[in-house]
């Protein structure tokens, strides 16, 4: 047995392994990046044996300049959770296995704290790098939408969110995401974006007022310590006002279950993944069926309120104030970008939550906890994870929101962070 | 009774509307497939300018507003040929609106007209379907008519002249490879039905006639129509019901996140669009002062003839365009037509010498088919002498014919069918057919 | 959330309910539309933020390719003489 399936066996990360990896250095994405001559489930039995004929645009990059693709990491079934509770296999947290990963890319989040320079790669649509990231203690990287060719990403969000790297160190970022980066006439939201620029100093720093308001006491320490660490950087740190924060969670959840929604709706059965249904069925029975047997309790639940938010006069009250309201917030994110780097929050409220805990949540308990998380990747700005501090052995993370196209200042925040803050690894046992 | 219609256009591109599979000659079912038009999750759509372009074709021929901007939205229906069980189309922001279609004098209201994609095709096979994704992807125009089309002939009559208009203006081959399918819009009391998926013309007029008929009589005897969805079956030439939930729960018109906005003003202005041939008619009746019947029979022989006339028409005047183009020319144009536009000045200049008195009307005739033929000019003489006394000697065996033609033009007909027996074949018919009338009218 | 409300979504989602998941999500779309309507106070705003980044004009030429995968692509599907089998249509 290789070594990542033994250490596979204790945190359960990978849904799939590569037979025989190659040495040298290597790399993982997550269930929903379509890599050839693996599975691509995307953490759904409705997917299960779909074998993409393709490589995703950041696999076939990664692959071209040496890097080995060792697996598939397990993810919330299409990246509906917080804590990788959803998906086939549940991951476990290196710093302690009776609590989640964070997710949806907690698998990937899992993978690159407890292997040596490991790249993973996940995907957010609402925070689902920076919560894995934050909870795993590792650097957590979600690109502007567009930046990373999304081709091979089977999303069920699509007009936000980005196939982003987890590592443990920030030379990594700066290795990999120029790699993965650029057009790609495979996906044209690609084919808009300016030349990255890597190599900006982070100067200045802005935090939303009474952000850490509601926030437990120790994550609420280690943020305020960390914003001292930036000072120490050398970074201006100001207070601004950003009123319009409060409406992210409800108009992202809006959008991303209409989104969701229509996305969803291509499985039914054929053509993809799992066809075991009963063909002698009228059509209509046949994708009823089909739906309510694999699809899981959150994918159910999201199709039906993407039905409710655009059917009839809803279209109107909700799926497009919710595009208005994303025009506000673009709007109050880029006023204060224009004169700060970037914008500093933590990045979960909490650190990661045992599992025991998470089962007592309703759908919505869950989904608040993304509440600064979401509004970047909402919005399709840049950002960042970064460990800021540990509460009682477990990590907590600080996010850094940029403006559009400009990765470069986080990738330089990352490396200065990591030569002023004291993190720290896994011990891994096995 | 009111009909509207929506007509799916499918557009003359090379690749499809979203991926790069070819869009012709396929010649086994799913061969031009690939992960983009089978729906496989992670692939992107990528629009063809192409079609883009001819959809802005169209909306100038149906005299439509076409927007600075447009984007493009996912109608969500459930059915086996549709790979993601979405369909792109535009919802907002149609690539034309509020147009108007000339038939003759009565107009007929465009409400809009808009870019989609086609699905698979299907047969039901035993137990289940067998589905054929080569036609998935294909850029489609869906044109929608107001309610303005008064009966089932008249839809006909708009269809011919419209598809007539489409295929010359967008260059869409008659050659099978792509269809032209309608919804068809009826009611003949308050209430409406819609027969789905209509194809060709003839099954568009029976599918409008017998519910015509249907609705009739259900409302004759005293019962209501139910707006419902109908399927026009071509074999038993009936419509039936449609199962209700087959179409139910349409939703979402989620804006389409992968495609972004087009900015069609840009592309727009480069684009030259052809003139319809109805809208030729149109023009040829204002600016040339001819009658409607004398633009149309010149018009559809060909538009190349229609060309000649114009330019004739500028060079000379109206009056010799349509005394020679509907005449001797319009007879030989089969010849003619693979050798235009480059002959159109030598022809142009015989009739300026005959415009100018330089030569009279025989002459000129014999010149022109001379220069169209080949032929020399004497040979041209002679046979037109023979013919013309073969014509002569036909009339004065039977002088009741000059009484018969000055009633009733149709008389000739005794006279050309004498020649044409007589002289087997050597003559063209509408050689015959010309001098004949050329020499009962000297002779009343 | 009205029981009725809630059948249609679901069945215009082409999703099947058990008694015991309807009774869960309706306490769960309840708890949605209390998070929802923290936007009854938020501002209006009549530019629809469509696409986060603008992407514009990103059209593709007209040129055809042929996919050298199509074998590869219908050994995912279920198929019979080059057709892709599916459910009864009515």
């Amino acid at each position: 047995m290789t070594r990542h399936r033994i250490i596979n066996e204790r945190y359960r990360m990978f849904s799939e392994t590569a037979a025989r990896p190659d040495d040298g250095p290597e790399f993982s994405v997550s269930d929903d990046i379509a890599a050839m001559g693996f599975q691509a489930a995307a953490g759904s039995r409705v997917l299960e044996g779909y074998r993409p004929v393709f490589d995703a645009t950041a696999v076939s990059r990664l692959k071209a300049v040496g890097r080995s693709l060792v697996g598939k990491t397990n993810m919330d079934e299409f990246g509906f959770g917080m804590f990788t509770t959803t998906g086939p296999e549940v991951p476990r947290n290196p710093f302690d296995i009776r609590r989640s990963c964070g997710g949806s890319s907690g698998g990937a989040a899992c993978a690159a704290a407890v292997l040596d320079d490991h790249v993973a790669l996940g995907t957010s649509a609402g925070g689902s790098i920076t919560s894995p990231a934050a909870f795993c203690g590792i650097f957590g990287l979600t690109p502007t939408h567009g930046r990373v060719s999304r081709y091979g990403q089977i999303d069920s969000v699509s007009s936000m969110g980005s196939i982003g790297v987890l590592a443990s160190k920030s030379s990594m970022l700066r290795e990999c995401l120029p790699v993965i980066s650029g057009k790609d006439r495979m996906d044209p939201v690609s084919t808009v974006q300016p030349v990255l620029k890597l190599g900006k100093k982070l100067r200045s720093a802005a935090v939303p007022k009474g952000i850490t308001d509601g926030v437990g006491k120790d994550v609420r320490k280690a943020f305020d310590d960390s914003l001292d660490v930036l000072r120490g950087m050398s970074v201006d740190v100001e207070y601004v006002d950003m009123p319009s924060l409060r409406y992210a969670l409800p108009a992202h959840y809006i959008l991303s279950v209409t989104e969701t929604a229509t996305n969803l709706v291509t499985y039914c059965g054929m053509r993809v993944g799992k066809q075991d249904g009963d063909l002698s069925l009228p059509f209509n029975d046949y994708f009823v069926s089909f739906r309510s047997r694999y699809f899981g309790r959150e994918a159910k639940l999201r199709s039906i309120m993407g039905a409710l938010m655009t059917s009839g006069e809803n279209r109107n009250a909700f799926y497009l104030r919710s595009l208005g309201i994303r025009q506000l917030l673009l709007e109050d994110h880029k006023d204060v970008l224009r004169t700060h780097d970037v914008i500093v929050t933590p990045s979960m409220p909490s650190v990661a939550p045992n599992f025991s805990d998470i089962e007592g949540m309703s759908s919505v308990d869950r989904y608040v906890t993304g509440r600064f998380a979401v509004p970047p990747v909402f919005c399709g700005l840049p950002c960042l994870s970064v460990p800021c501090g540990y509460s009682g052995g477990m990590p907590a993370g600080m996010q850094l929101t940029s403006d559009h196209w400009d990765e470069g200042v986080l990738i330089s925040a990352a490396e200065e962070w990591e030569k002023m803050f004291p993190m720290k690894r896994p011990e891994v046992s096995v | 009774m009111k009909i509207g219609l929506e007509i799916h256009v499918q557009l003359p591109t090379r690749s499809k509307m979203f991926c790069s599979c070819p869009s012709t000659g396929a010649e086994g079912p799913n061969e031009h497939i690939c992960p983009g038009c089978m729906g496989m999750p992670g692939t992107r759509p990528s629009l063809n300018k192409a079609a883009v372009e001819i959809g802005i074709k169209l909306a100038r021929l149906l005299n439509c507003t076409v927007p600075d901007v447009i984007w493009f939205n996912r109608k969500i229906y459930f059915y086996p040929d549709l790979c993601r069980h979405y369909q792109i189309t535009q919802y907002e922001t149609p690539i034309g609106r509020n147009g108007v279609y000339h038939l003759g004098k009565k107009p007929i209201g465009i409400t809009e007209a808009h870019l989609e994609e086609d699905p698979g095709s299907m047969t039901k096979s035993g137990d289940g379907a067998l589905i054929d994704y080569n036609r998935s992807g294909m850029p489609l125009v869906e044109i929608v008519t107001d309610p303005d089309i008064s009966s089932p002939a008249e839809a006909r009559e708009f269809l011919t002249s419209l598809l007539k208009d489409i295929r010359h203006v967008i260059d869409l081959p008659d050659d099978g490879e792509r269809s032209i399918r309608c919804d068809c819009n009826i009611s003949v009391g308050k209430e409406r039905c819609e027969v789905k998926n209509v194809s060709g013309l003839k099954n568009v007029e029976r599918a409008l006639t017998y519910e015509a008929v249907r609705q009739t009589k259900v409302l004759q005897s005293g019962g209501k129509i139910v707006r419902e969805t109908r399927h026009y079956d071509e074999e038993r030439k009936v419509t039936t019901a449609a199962r209700k939930k087959e179409f139910a729960g349409d939703y979402a018109y989620v804006l389409e996140p992968n495609l972004g906005v087009i900015n069609v003003k840009g592309i727009a202005g480069d684009i030259v669009t052809k003139e319809s041939p109805q809208g030729m008619v149109s023009r040829f009746q204002k600016e040339f002062g001819i009658e409607e019947k004398m633009a149309k029979q010149i018009i559809n022989t060909s538009m190349k003839l229609a060309e000649l006339f114009e330019h004739i028409a500028r060079k000379a005047d109206t009056e010799n365009a349509v005394k020679w183009v509907a005449g001797p020319i319009s007879s030989n144009w089969k010849i003619l037509e693979s050798q235009m536009p480059g002959r159109t000045d030598g022809l142009t200049d015989i009739i300026i010498q005959y415009k100018n008195k330089m030569i009279n009307d025989v002459e000129c005739s014999m010149r022109l088919k001379a220069f169209i033929t080949g032929g020399t000019l004497s040979d041209m003489e002679k046979n037109g002498a023979d013919l013309d006394a073969l014509i002569r000697k036909a009339v004065s065996d039977n002088p009741s014919v000059i009484d018969d033609y000055r009633k009733n033009e149709k008389a000739a007909n005794r006279v050309i069918g004498a020649v044409m027996k007589q002289t087997g074949g050597a003559y063209s018919s509408s050689d015959i057919v010309e001098a004949t009338k050329r020499i009962l009218d000297e002779m009343l | 959330m009205d029981t009725d409300m809630l059948k249609r979504a679901a069945g215009a989602a082409r999703i099947e309910l058990t008694d015991e998941e309807r009774v869960g999500f309706s306490e769960d779309i309840d708890k949605i539309f209390d998070l929802l309507n923290a936007l009854n106070d938020a501002p209006s705003c009549n530019s629809l933020c469509f696409d986060p980044v603008g992407v514009s004009d990103a059209l593709r030429d007209d040129v055809p390719v042929v996919d050298d995968n199509v074998g590869h692509i219908l050994r995912n599907m279920s198929t019979y003489n080059g057709f892709v089998r599916g459910p009864k249509i009515v």
